[in-house]
């Protein structure tokens, strides 16, 4: 099926892309003059694998954003999932049943979420709201509001160990964003998943069952925060019921600031991932540049207005019906 | 046609708001605002189908269901501390959920009224420590509530930027100034005289309760009896039809998000005198989700246009009502997030199921 995209979209991506560098080199800059250790090879590594879980569940969030919807649910199952590999391991089961478990259980939050917005129509933001409580109880009441920490050597693999001299989970990361790449851009799937997003009645009448791209789409969500959880639980090598709080919030903040819009049909993985970079410098160059952390937050908050007023000037977009 | 003295001329958003309002014409368009009150109903339907087909009904059923279940059932629930302590643990929440409710009804959302309420806290709360003034923590909180709050209106109003992202921009700026002005340093031990907003008693009365209640009075009163405040739900409910009546968009939504600033800086007061004090910990994103829950629980469509203002009352007492069984029957703590999330989805899933169809 043929899919049309605005011409002044398909002119924007070139120059959208290009000011986010731009924006990630000033941060590069101002940081590496703060601070000498800044633009050094570990701490380069450093940022990148802090950066690794949200830039994961990031992509997840930008496919749920291009199919019109959001997902505010992703940290609570990362909760969710961490809790239940430390809750497979912790009843003696091998740590390969424990990722299995860990991944099933982001992927069947997943298509809860997804269920419950198709067949009740639901708004997904009151679904993912109410799931999220689900999860993160269900997360609590599992590990009893204790934490897990007693993981085998081998569990290092996902979080802590390096891939000739890059780390892990960034090859993981990586390999992820290509694959969401390849499928958004060159595949029926992805057309699909954009046609919903810009209109789903005209994607129904042509053909698109937009419940089953719905389902699909909150499903890659929840997987998603699965592996990230895998990463997360073994970099930090210990799980708590309340981890990933904020991290679904981070994650749109960084869809928003690759520039697409909240109100869907729109994806871009490449700058998806690289404003997860210009958001994840922030706490970085400013904790090594000896400024008090608590500026983090109105960094994010000024980037993430700025980021947004640049695409706003630079996109003349269709006016939304307002 | 912008002058629109008379009340009487916007038929729709006065049913909105009085239940048994004067009978409206028949509905719109097929895909306009969501069925409900502001849609056409027969004259002839009786008093109290009216009344059953508000938004708010079911969870006001569901309400005193819960409160005579839990008082049959559960031992020491129907208690006379038990339901001051529900009062007081609802107040915070029920107070910001009234602002946020109005942002909702205007058909945009507010996810940054957490930190405002941490911005507020913290700025209020080292005041409250040294002058012991009530009138002047209360100025300052409330005053830097309306600020949040008006910037979070004019970006709304004044550039394309959907609410949701500009919220969450201000969600970080506001939380990140919070940590700033404190230091990232706890405030501990507000003194007596200025926390009598959060943790007096009038009569045994709690005052965070009766300040809440009071809010709302003034609330609904505005919203009644004015054409701005009626106005609102027109804004959300049908944003186009809604500016050719010549109701101001802009005003009303940067009136929206101003109260709803307004209000969580008078949380964030009543949260001082509570706690005695305001953590750093405070400064998440839990408490929106509540407050936003609160709404919806309450009966107010999250697509904006249709919701009352007793909407996010009932939907916090409820909350506070589950809870407070749910502790008494001895369910572990740990699960209240779960049982809370059921009651979100439960929540929305009536919304879904007990209202007809609208057409797409």
């Amino acid at each position: 099926m043929a899919l049309t995209v605005p011409v002044v979209l398909r002119r924007e991506p070139v120059l959208r892309a290009a000011s986010l560098v731009v924006l990630l080199g000033l941060e590069l800059a101002v940081f590496a003059a703060m601070s000498p250790s800044f633009l050094t090879e570990s701490n380069v590594y450093n940022i990148a694998t802090q950066g690794t879980e949200n830039g994961i569940l990031a992509l997840g969030m930008a496919i749920v954003i291009a199919s019109g919807g959001i997902d505010l649910s992703v940290g609570a199952i990362l909760a969710l999932s961490s809790i239940m590999i430390g809750y497979t391991v912790g009843h003696g089961l091998p740590l390969s049943v424990a990722v299995a478990v860990c991944l099933l259980t982001g992927l069947a939050c997943g298509l809860v979420n997804g269920l419950l917005v198709v067949l009740l129509r639901l708004h997904p933001l009151l679904v993912t709201l109410g799931t999220y409580a689900v999860y993160q109880g269900l997360a609590l009441g599992i590990s009893k509001g204790y934490g897990f920490s007693g993981f085998p050597r081998s569990f290092e693999y996902f979080g802590q160990t390096y891939i000739g001299a890059v780390p892990a989970q960034c090859v993981f990361w990586l390999i992820l964003a290509v694959v969401v790449y390849l499928v958004v851009r060159m595949t029926p799937a992805g057309r699909r998943l954009l046609a919903v997003g810009i209109n789903e009645v005209a994607a129904r009448y042509a053909g698109v069952r937009a419940g089953g791209v719905r389902l699909a789409v909150y499903g890659t969500s929840g997987l998603l925060a699965g592996i990230a959880s895998l990463i997360y639980s073994s970099r930090v090598f210990s799980v708590r019921g309340d981890s990933g709080a904020g991290l679904e919030l981070l994650a749109i903040a960084a869809v928003v600031v690759g520039g697409a819009t909240i109100r869907g049909g729109e994806i871009s993985v490449l700058r998806t991932t690289l404003a997860v970079l210009v958001i994840g410098v922030i706490p970085n160059g400013l904790a090594l540049a000896g400024i008090d952390t608590s500026l983090q937050f109105v960094t994010i908050g000024v980037v993430m207005v700025a980021a947004i007023a640049i695409n706003e000037l630079f996109v003349r977009r269709v006016p939304a019906v307002a | 046609m912008t002058e629109r003295t008379r009340p009487g001329l916007w038929p729709a958003a006065r049913a909105a708001v009085a239940p048994a309002g004067p009978p409206v014409g028949p509905a719109g368009r097929p895909g306009s605002p969501p069925a409900g009150e502001s849609t056409g109903r027969r004259s002839a339907r009786p008093r109290l189908l009216v009344l059953v087909s508000q938004p708010d009904a079911a969870a006001l059923a569901a309400l005193l269901a819960a409160t005579v279940a839990f008082g049959l059932f559960a031992r020491g629930f129907a208690t006379i501390d038990n339901f001051r302590s529900i009062l007081i643990s609802v107040a915070i929440v029920a107070c910001m959920a009234l602002g946020e409710n109005l942002v909702i009804l205007a058909g945009e959302i507010d996810v940054s009224v957490g930190s405002t309420l941490a911005l507020a806290g913290f700025v209020a709360g080292p005041i409250a420590v040294d002058t012991d003034n009530i009138w002047l923590t209360l100025a300052v909180g409330v005053g830097v509530g309306l600020l949040g709050g008006l910037i979070n209106g004019l970006v709304v109003a004044y550039t394309r930027v959907p609410s949701i992202v500009a919220t969450l921009g201000t969600l970080y700026a506001y939380q990140g100034l919070a940590l700033l002005w404190s230091h990232s340093k706890n405030v501990v031990s507000v003194p007596e005289g200025a926390s009598v907003l959060g943790a007096g008693r009038v009569h045994g009365f709690p005052t965070p309760a009766l300040v809440v209640l009071v809010a709302f009075v003034l609330l609904t009163l505005w919203r009644r009896n004015t054409n701005v405040g009626r106005d609102l739900i027109a804004v959300g409910a049908n944003r186009q039809a809604a500016r050719t009546m010549g109701v101001r968009i802009r005003a009303e939504l940067i009136l929206a998000f101003l109260l709803c600033g307004t209000l969580a800086g008078l949380a964030a007061v009543l949260y001082l005198g509570e706690v005695g004090g305001i953590q750093t910990s405070v400064v998440g994103t839990n408490l929106v989700l509540q407050v936003i829950a609160a709404c919806a629980i309450g009966g107010t469509s999250i697509q904006g246009g249709r919701g009352t203002d007793l909407a996010p009352l009932i939907g916090a007492l409820l909350v506070g009502v589950i809870t407070s069984g749910v502790v008494v029957l001895g369910v572990p703590g740990v699960w209240f997030p779960c049982v809370y999330g059921g009651f979100i989805l439960l929540a929305v899933a009536r919304d879904r199921l007990w209202q007809p169809r609208v057409v797409s």
